[in-house]
């Protein structure tokens, strides 16, 4: 036993040298970055940008006890300095194409590399303190994160409201660090002294000169701070400290106590994560463009509409994927094949009848056609050839591209039909399965699904072959399509989802959700256009998601614009309204179709 | 204990509204003869299994025996009462069914194989020793439909016999095929509950109950009628298909016994 606990200091020693080593490393870089010549801010950028968060989680993970032998992976590690990677990416993007910035330009324009710890420490505070109380941790966590949100937009003066915004970190990292001390050494100086230790790192930034920022978004960005650099670089270091040994700490404390989110605490934990993965997104926009500027006016509606939206989407968390996600990330097991967790054991023993059952329904579909696989690209073009031969031969329309435009609507028309209407009988035609074998049943109706997504998949390449026909342009905004893509998916899923529980109950829904779709055709104007209509009627098409999605398409396609963020919410609240009402439809009903098939 | 089956109840109801559709449902309010029937398949059976162990239920048909199994193995959950699993489970239930004609043999086995939690590696090393068990080397690419219910079971069971759970349920299993066939697959069968598995076994052969199990439980129309020692409870069952004695005697006779 002692010589075990011999080696276990020796080790953590190791690791607080290693840790040490990597702060410094991520220091460095943090403060080339925002000064220095060009090329070694690019260098600076990219090491920043890949490695901070990778350092600051290899820290905290080095430090953490190892439980039963095991070794951090390398590969979650990876996985968190990718991630973290491809956000920025992302928000690079963004600036690219909202902003019309050159690439390195959006990619250098920012320092907010401490923001990841930072975020860390305010899912903490909620965590930590409900440790004591589950309520009363989501109860912290909500009120302090919205205070540090909302202060800045009250005329405190500047240090008092930096102050306070400091204050659920410094909280979260004293009480953390008072309670790992006592952990270890079970001493009662030692944890007054670690609370005062941990609050003076925290409070150091404050005591330091700190400029309170106009907006939410200066408070975690480097520009928080300033004065003479001498002063600029102290802070910086006392921030990033703080941050890491933040991180560090959490990490040190979690094994030893696990804490069990359930039901409500643990949806609200979720919310908190996810909302802070979209701030953090936001963040990265530049403060002085035009998308800065409406970001700094309207900061609050962003802030509770992303909260409303991500509320939304937690609720759906019992798919596996998404299930204990953040957890999962923060302890660094976020690779897939984990032994250990039985979520991924689950998925994992899943993926294999899930990738047979794709299989099965792809086969199936064009068993004993003489065409096969070519059906799903040929239908949609007959289709197409018939409504061009109508309405564009005999009562002569001549909008402009008119083949892309009718082509578009039937493209995402013929997806939403299908998947929905082949998803309709997933559980009642697999009721054989399902009754023998206890296994989870939205698989049948996810297999169908992908069936039904690769033959969409077929169609969009011929769509681009007649776009290019057509002499339209390709841009970078036809990435753009993704968007209402992935929005599409969600959408028929959860089409799929309610349609098929209902068809269990009640087999009419079949007959009546042929007449409703033909009716959802004729009100989705594939081969009409809206123009001619009063501006309250075209605003009223919009309550039709599938021609929201065909809308958008076409927008990308034949205007070559990129729709408005109003937009893009609207498209991605159907999607994901409805796959949270098919998953709560599923949920409430999964043990009882048993009786019914 | 291995699994532990705390008073389950299981309930069907009969005749609500999405049982029989919306024209009777209105027919019935209109005529006043409405109501909706509750039917208990199982009422508040308890038993235990520990590691090793082979547990038999038998009973007349309509007993309750396969509704149990399924909440046994997790596929319903019970109206009342609990099972908690302390293993990995597999459930080898009405074998032949599930199988989809229109795919290939070796297709079908790589659905079931899935199925039953196999990894595709598993399958593809088993694969050939699967057909060979089956004797199917001649059909692998023939569709599932043009096999005989013979083969069909054949495959089932090849399938079906690599499992190495903490828990096994056979519904019927051991009965499969042609004699030959039936006496390798009792062999297999017999290595895998040796294996250290617990088993619960399904069967209306009392004496391959009363050799292969060490305790057995007895059904009727849902209820309990005996649970514990296999030959007296075997033996009071034989003697009440006999039409010797009721199903109230045999209760008796069995608590007598008891105490």
């Amino acid at each position: 036993m002692a010589d075990n606990g011999r080696g276990k200091t020796k080790n953590s020693l190791k690791n607080i040298i290693i840790f040490l080593t990597a702060a410094a490393v991520v220091l460095a870089c943090a403060e080339i970055y925002g000064e220095g010549s060009l090329r070694m801010r690019n260098i600076a950028a990219l090491i920043s940008v890949f490695l901070v968060p990778l350092f600051a989680f290899a820290a905290g993970l080095h430090l953490r006890p190892t439980k039963g032998g095991k070794e951090p992976r390398p590969a979650s590690l990876l996985m968190i300095g990718a991630a973290y990677a491809a956000m920025k990416l992302i928000s690079c993007f963004v600036g690219v194409y909202f902003l019309k910035r050159s690439f390195w330009e959006a990619f250098l324009s920012e320092d907010r590399a401490w923001i990841f710890p930072a975020l860390i420490v305010w899912i903490l505070a909620a965590r930590a303190l409900g440790r004591l109380r589950p309520a009363a941790g989501v109860l912290t966590g909500v009120v302090l994160g919205t205070a540090a949100g909302l202060l800045p937009a009250f005329p405190l003066s500047d240090r008092v409201s930096g102050m306070l915004v400091f204050l659920p970190f410094f909280l979260a990292g004293s009480y953390l660090g008072s309670e790992r001390a006592v952990a270890v050494t079970d001493r009662r100086p030692l944890k007054i002294a670690s609370f005062f230790a941990a609050a003076l790192i925290f409070i150091a930034p404050v005591l330091l000169n700190v400029k309170m920022p106009g907006d939410m978004a200066d408070l975690f960005s480097g520009r928080l701070i300033s004065g003479p650099p001498l002063y600029r670089l102290a802070a910086r270091l006392a921030a990033y400290a703080a941050s890491a040994v933040v991180a560090a700490l959490w990490f040190c404390g979690i094994p030893r106590r696990k804490f069990v989110f359930t039901g409500f605490a643990k949806r609200a934990f979720q919310v908190f994560f996810w909302h802070s993965v979209i701030i953090q997104l936001w963040l990265h926009m530049d403060m002085n463009s035009i998308f800065g500027q409406i970001w700094a006016e309207h900061w609050k509606v962003f802030f509770f509409a992303s909260m409303a939206i991500v509320m939304l989407f937690v609720a759906i968390i019992p798919l596996p994927l998404f299930d204990r996600f953040p957890e999962r990330v923060l302890a660094g097991r976020w690779h897939l094949p984990d032994e250990g967790d039985p979520v991924f054991k689950r998925m994992r023993q899943y993926s294999f009848l899930f990738s047979e059952l794709v299989k099965r329904d792809f086969k199936k579909k064009y068993k004993r056609t003489v065409l096969g696989m070519l059906w799903s690209v040929l239908s949609p073009l007959l289709t197409l050839l018939v409504m061009w031969l109508v309405f564009s031969q005999f009562f002569g329309r001549n909008t402009p591209h008119y083949t892309v435009y009718i082509f578009a609507g039937t493209l995402v028309f013929s997806y939403f039909t299908e998947s929905t209407s082949e998803g309709m009988s997933s559980l009642v035609g697999n009721s054989s399965i399902f009754t023998k074998v206890n296994v989870p049943k939205y698989l049948f109706l996810l297999s169908k699904n992908i069936s039904s997504l690769i033959s969409f998949g077929l169609t969009l390449v011929v769509f681009f072959v007649f776009v290019a026909a057509d002499k339209l342009p390709f841009t970078w905004n036809y990435l753009f399509l993704l968007f209402p893509i992935c929005c599409l998916v969600l959408f028929n899923i959860g089409v799929g989802l309610i349609l098929s529980a209902l068809f269990v109950f009640f087999r009419d829904i079949k007959y009546l959700w042929s007449v409703f779709t033909r009716l959802l055709m004729y009100m989705s104007a594939i081969f009409y256009t809206i123009d001619r209509y009063s501006e309250v009627a075209q605003h009223l098409f919009l309550l039709n998601p599938v021609y929201v999605y065909i809308r958008y398409f076409r927008k990308i396609v034949i205007e070559n614009t990129v729709p408005t963020l109003w937009f893009h919410l609207i498209a991605a609240g159907y999607g994901i309204f409805f796959f949270y009402m098919g998953f709560r439809m599923y949920k409430k009903y999964n043990t009882k179709f048993l009786y019914y098939v | 204990m291995v699994l532990s089956v705390k008073d389950v109840s299981i309930r069907y109801m009969t005749g609500d509204f999405k049982d029989i559709g919306l024209k009777e449902w209105v027919m019935r309010h209109l005529t006043g003869n409405y109501q909706v029937r509750e039917f208990w398949a199982v009422n508040g059976v308890s038993f235990d299994l520990y590691q090793g162990e082979m547990l038999g239920i038998i009973g007349t048909n309509g007993a309750g025996k396969s509704t149990l199994l399924k909440a046994v193995a997790g596929i319903m959950e019970p109206t009342k009462g609990h099972v908690v699993r302390n293993g990995s489970i597999v459930a080898l239930l009405e074998l032949a069914s599930g199988f989809d004609g229109d795919l290939t043999v070796r297709e079908n086995a790589y659905l079931r194989g899935a199925m039953l939690g196999y990894t595709r590696k598993f399958m593809d090393e088993t694969y050939d020793r699967i057909i060979e068990f089956a004797e199917l080397q001649d059909f692998q690419d023939r569709p599932f439909k043009q096999l005989s219910s013979g083969m069909k079971s054949r495959l089932a069971f090849s399938i079906a016999s690599l499992v190495d759970p903490e828990i096994l349920i056979l519904d019927e299993v051991l009965s499969v095929g042609d004699g030959a066939f039936r006496k390798k697959s009792e062999e297999k069968m017999r290595q895998i509950i040796n294996g250290g598995a617990a088993t619960i076994l399904v069967s209306h052969s009392l004496s391959q109950v009363n050799e292969l199990c060490d305790k057995v439980l007895w059904l009727h129309r849902g209820n309990q009628i005996a649970y514990g020692e296999t030959e007296p409870i075997c033996e009071l069952y034989q003697r009440f298909l006999d039409k010797e004695i009721t199903l109230e005697e045999a209760k008796e006779l069995y608590n007598c016994q008891e105490t």
